[in-house]
Parts: structure tokens; sequence; C-alpha cells
């Protein structure tokens, strides 16, 4: 599982993650996906590259996002691939954290 | 196909279980992927919340069948039935989201049937999928 960010011209801040967020994958990034939620008013995560997505690395994604949410910032996800959007779906994440397959919609979802 | 793999529930043998699963021939890549979730979310709540106070390493038993597609985990630590645990209502705000029950829904979402029963004094949780 790799971490990478991006600043947009807008502002906010892209977290691009690649690899399996599995319970391994989200241990590895969880503190600096953290620091870096904490640090932005308006985050877009990119889960293009994320192939697999279970429980633990929706922890991370939910956590993050409930922590910039008590201090009025936004979250949104942007691009998951088909199984890894069913999984946010159905674990009722998308209700919680909005999610776009285009980066400007994604983009004005965080910028709020 | 009929295949076993035997594993400790420690979270460093997890990553044997994603490969194991890859490399199984005759899933469709959303078989694949609902399998290898599923057991994700098992083996992790076996690694967290298996081992007896004071007892012995857990270990687990995957069985993987085709046609159907059936998976079969049979472990030796503390009785656990998933099927009896009720289902969490969703979070409708981030102000009350909890990240807990997140692996039960999964499996709830992703697999078509689950059956619990202990016997001889290990779980075995068998799932099915489409």
């Amino acid at each position: 599982m790799d971490i990478s960010f991006e600043q947009l011209a807008s502002g906010a801040t892209v977290i691009v993650l690649k690899g399996r967020m599995d319970v391994m994958g989200a241990m590895k990034i969880d503190v600096q996906f953290a620091a870096v939620a904490a640090a932005n008013r308006a985050v877009v995560v990119d889960l293009g590259g994320v192939e697999f997505l279970a429980s633990m690395g929706l922890r991370t994604l939910i956590m993050s996002a409930k922590s910039m949410h008590t201090k009025q910032g936004r979250m949104a996800l942007w691009r998951p691939q088909p199984m890894v959007e069913e999984v946010l779906v159905t674990s009722g994440t998308t209700t919680l954290i909005p999610f776009a397959h285009d980066l400007a919609e994604a983009e004005r979802l965080a910028l709020g | 196909m009929r295949q076993s793999i035997t594993l400790a529930a420690e979270l460093e043998e997890l990553a044997k279980l994603a490969a194991w699963v890859e490399a199984l021939v005759g899933l469709n890549a959303r078989q694949s992927y609902a399998v290898q979730l599923c057991l994700e979310e098992v083996a992790v709540n076996l690694v967290m919340h298996g081992r007896p106070p004071g007892g012995d390493a857990v270990s687990f038993m995957v069985t993987l069948e085709t046609q159907p597609l059936r998976l079969t985990v049979e472990d030796d630590g503390v009785a656990f039935d998933p099927t009896e645990v009720p289902a969490q209502a969703a979070s409708p705000t981030l102000e009350m989201a909890s990240a807990g029950g997140l692996g039960l829904k999964l499996i709830n979402g992703f697999a078509t049937q689950r059956d619990y029963e202990r016997v001889a004094g290990r779980n075995r949780l068998v799932l099915s999928f489409a």
C-alpha cells in the first residue's frame, strides 16, 4: 500500500492511495493518512489505484472524515474501482463520505 | 475443486491467505474479491478476538469449494457465532459514525448464506456465494 499527496489549484489536497487496503495496507498508511487529513480542510481521496478495500481500510477513511468534520473540513472519495465501490456502498460508507468518478465533482464535494 | 489451507491466527499470516485465494483457478473477479473480503473479515476478527484469555495460539483452516462456491472456516478460538450478531443500523451522519461492525456488514452483504455451528470445541462457519 502506497500513499502520496498532491495539492490542487483550488486548495484541495488529493491523497493518492495505491495497492491493497486490507488490514496490513491500512496499518501501513493509517498514521500518515490521518495526519494529512487533519491538516487540511478539503481532501479528495484518489481510490483509483486501490484494487482491494476491506473494513480496516474503511475504518481509516471514516475515522479521518469524522475528525475532519468536527473541524468543518470535508472529505470526498474519487474514482473507486467497481468492487471497491460495492464495498463502500454495502458498508454504508457512501452515506457518510460522498464519492464521485469525476475529479471536478469530487473536488466540489470536498470544497463544499 | 476443493482446496484447503491452515494458518496461524496472526496478522502476518493474512497476506498468505490473500495470495492463496488469488492463485485459485475457477473464480471470476467478483467471486475472488468476495471470497478474499469475507476471509479477511473473518480472519481479522479471529486474530483480534479469537484467542482465549491465557489460552494457546489459535489456528484456522480455510476450505474453498467451487460449484457451488462455498467457503468454510474452522478455528479453535473462543466460541463466536457471527450469524447471531444483530445487524447494526447504518450511521446516518459522520458525528454518529463508528467503525465497528463494518466487517460483519460486509460479510452479510457479500455472502449469500451464512451457517455456523460449534463442533467439538471448534467454530465452523460456512459462507456461500452466488
